[in-house]
């Protein structure tokens, strides 16, 4: 793994859309890099022959996978509903956001 | 009839059979609640009905506390975080449709970790939940209200999510009974999303028959969860009195072991001896890479909450902070609403998928899933169960582990391997210390919750470690 030092707070704040108060970023810059170092415990293994597990792995079990359903038409939850939720909607029908630019 | 001491079985059928007024009933865990709650704070909100129609099946009659990441249209649901606080459900969970059906009243919604993040319920934007064993105390999280409502005798059940021991280590530490089910045995949907591949909806009670009792009501295949799998649940309370003769616990000894507080292991050790008395054979197994699990987790996990969690940006649930700018909007709004510990793990799961390191991390990560996974397969092979504490200690103070994040999450080092495996596990109350309950742990292979409970209730007809009640 690369070391832990290349974790870059602003960086990854930008990217996650976080903003971290400049007085805050040095605690969780060594934070986030200590938990960083505590699983490249995971370096001392030898994984290069093994496949990845993504929770759902249903052999030797009773169970199966869902099948396909069938294509039918439903019910949906309504637009007036969904949008009830909105912290802005426009024209009672969408959701507003500010500007892109 | 002391409605305090009932199990679930005993209130439901009194009131079956009309010896217990139905209302009498909800009227008296309504009373418990509104006395105990403001110190507790078990429940972010609750409302018990008064004169609602009378209600048919298992759980008739029932109240039931709701951890509040379950979607739910008669209360709101937070999942503690100001990010939701406003948040309405347009729909119920399917665990809270297949409640209703079984005749339960849902009666409100309990505290929690922010998002489900944490091990203490002090993470929540609403308060940290005391353990009704020693108010100074945690009650372990992140289902924490559901366990410590369970635990104060507000309600006879509670649902929980389970991640990586949510709902098993707050229920070691309040001493009731929590099974973190097999990924897919129950439904998913409506349950608002931390970690995807992990993250799964259980029962909390205060022995294994309630738990029984629960998971009948809520295991089975929901055709709007993909990840439900497609398989007809056994009736779990249907196994609980056969005898234990001959089946195989195994106890598992590994460099963990140093971790755990000598109080807890002594419970464990004298706990496992009852197993062997009642007619269990006990056959030592390696699990060499649980050791690793604690890591492991702590990079799939964050990684999938990132992912998760990006959804909450302003625009579609409830919160947003004032800009003239679309992306200000989203920054200014996720850095007001989301708490420091849900701050933490998005930005390292950012980071460990961002570009150039998601083999390093996530695929790394998912691989030692696929080791740990491959331990318990060959445990499995000699052994029908495996016995073992369920967190290193006892309910820790408040506020001992805030400032570090590493030793918060090593209470969880027993449970991860379960979540990471996709396998079911109980933890039950087996012990005290110090006047604080200690919890053990049963893991099984994927699919065998009956037998899970089955150890358990005849555990539980041996001991009386989960009758006791906190005196408050």
């Amino acid at each position: 793994m690369p070391p832990s030092d290349q974790f870059s707070i602003e960086r990854v704040a930008e990217l996650a859309r976080i903003d971290i108060p400049q007085d805050e970023s040095a605690q969780i810059q060594e934070q986030i890099s200590k938990i960083l170092e505590f699983v490249n415990v995971l370096d001392e293994l030898e994984l290069d022959q093994v496949q990845p597990f993504f929770g759902l792995d249903l052999a030797g079990t009773d169970a199966k996978l869902s099948p396909l359903r069938e294509d039918s038409t439903r019910d949906s939850t309504s637009r007036e509903t969904i949008l009830q939720n909105a912290p802005k909607v426009g024209d009672g029908e969408f959701y507003q956001v500010p500007p892109v630019f | 009839m002391n409605l305090n001491e009932s199990s679930v079985r005993q209130l439901a059928t009194a009131i079956r059979q009309g010896d217990l007024a139905f209302q009498d009933c909800i009227d008296h865990f309504a009373s418990v609640t509104k006395q105990l709650n403001p110190d507790i704070n078990a429940f972010r909100e609750f409302k018990f009905p008064t004169s609602p129609p009378a209600q048919s099946g298992p759980l008739a009659g029932i109240p039931i506390g709701i951890k509040d990441g379950i979607c739910t249209e008669n209360f709101k649901t937070a999942a503690s975080s100001s990010m939701l606080a406003e948040y309405q459900a347009p729909y119920n969970a399917s665990v809270i449709e297949s409640l209703n059906a079984a005749g339960a009243l849902c009666v409100g919604k309990t505290n929690m970790d922010e998002f489900a993040m944490g091990s203490s319920t002090e993470n929540s934007f609403f308060g940290n939940t005391r353990n009704p064993w020693d108010q100074n105390r945690v009650p372990g999280g992140s289902s924490g209200g559901s366990a410590a409502a369970v635990a104060a005798g507000m309600v006879p059940l509670a649902l929980g999510s389970d991640t990586g021991g949510s709902i098993r280590q707050p229920a070691a530490f309040c001493g009731i009974t929590g099974l973190k089910p097999t990924y897919g045995l129950v439904s998913r949907l409506g349950l608002i999303a931390f970690a995807s591949s992990l993250d799964q909806i259980g029962p909390m009670g205060r022995s294994a028959e309630d738990v029984a009792i629960m998971l009948n009501a809520i295991a089975g295949h929901d055709r709007d969860d993909s990840t439900s799998a497609s398989y007809t649940p056994p009736d779990y309370t249907q196994s609980l009195e056969q005898d234990l003769n001959g089946i195989r616990v195994g106890v598992c000894k590994n460099e963990l072991d140093d971790h755990v507080e000598p109080s807890v292991r002594n419970a464990v050790a004298q706990s496992i001896e009852v197993l062997k008395d009642l007619g269990a054979q006990i056959v030592d197994v390696e699990l060499p890479h649980e050791k690793y699990a604690v890591a492991a987790y702590y990079i799939v996990a964050p990684c999938e909450a990132s992912s998760n969690l990006s959804r909450y940006d302003g625009v579609r649930y409830t919160a947003r902070s004032d800009s003239n700018q679309l992306a200000d909007m989203y920054t200014k709004t996720r850095s007001q609403h989301f708490g420091p510990e849900v701050k933490r793990r998005i930005l390292l799961g950012t980071y460990a998928l961002s570009s150039g390191y998601y083999d390093q991390y996530y695929i790394k990560g998912s691989k030692v899933r696929r080791l740990i996974k491959q331990d318990f397969e060959k445990a499995f092979e000699t052994v029908d169960l495996i016995a073992g504490p369920t967190t290193p200690t006892t309910a820790f103070e408040m506020g001992a582990k805030t400032t570090d994040p590493i030793q918060m999450y090593l209470a969880d080092v027993f449970t991860v391997s379960a979540n990471l495996a996709g396998i079911p596990a109980i933890s039950i109350p087996c012990g005290f210390a110090d006047g604080l309950p200690i919890g053990m742990q049963l893991q099984s292979p994927a699919f065998h919750e009956s037998q899970l409970l089955n150890v358990a209730h005849r555990f539980q007809t041996a001991t009386d470690w989960h009758l006791r009640r906190p005196n408050i």
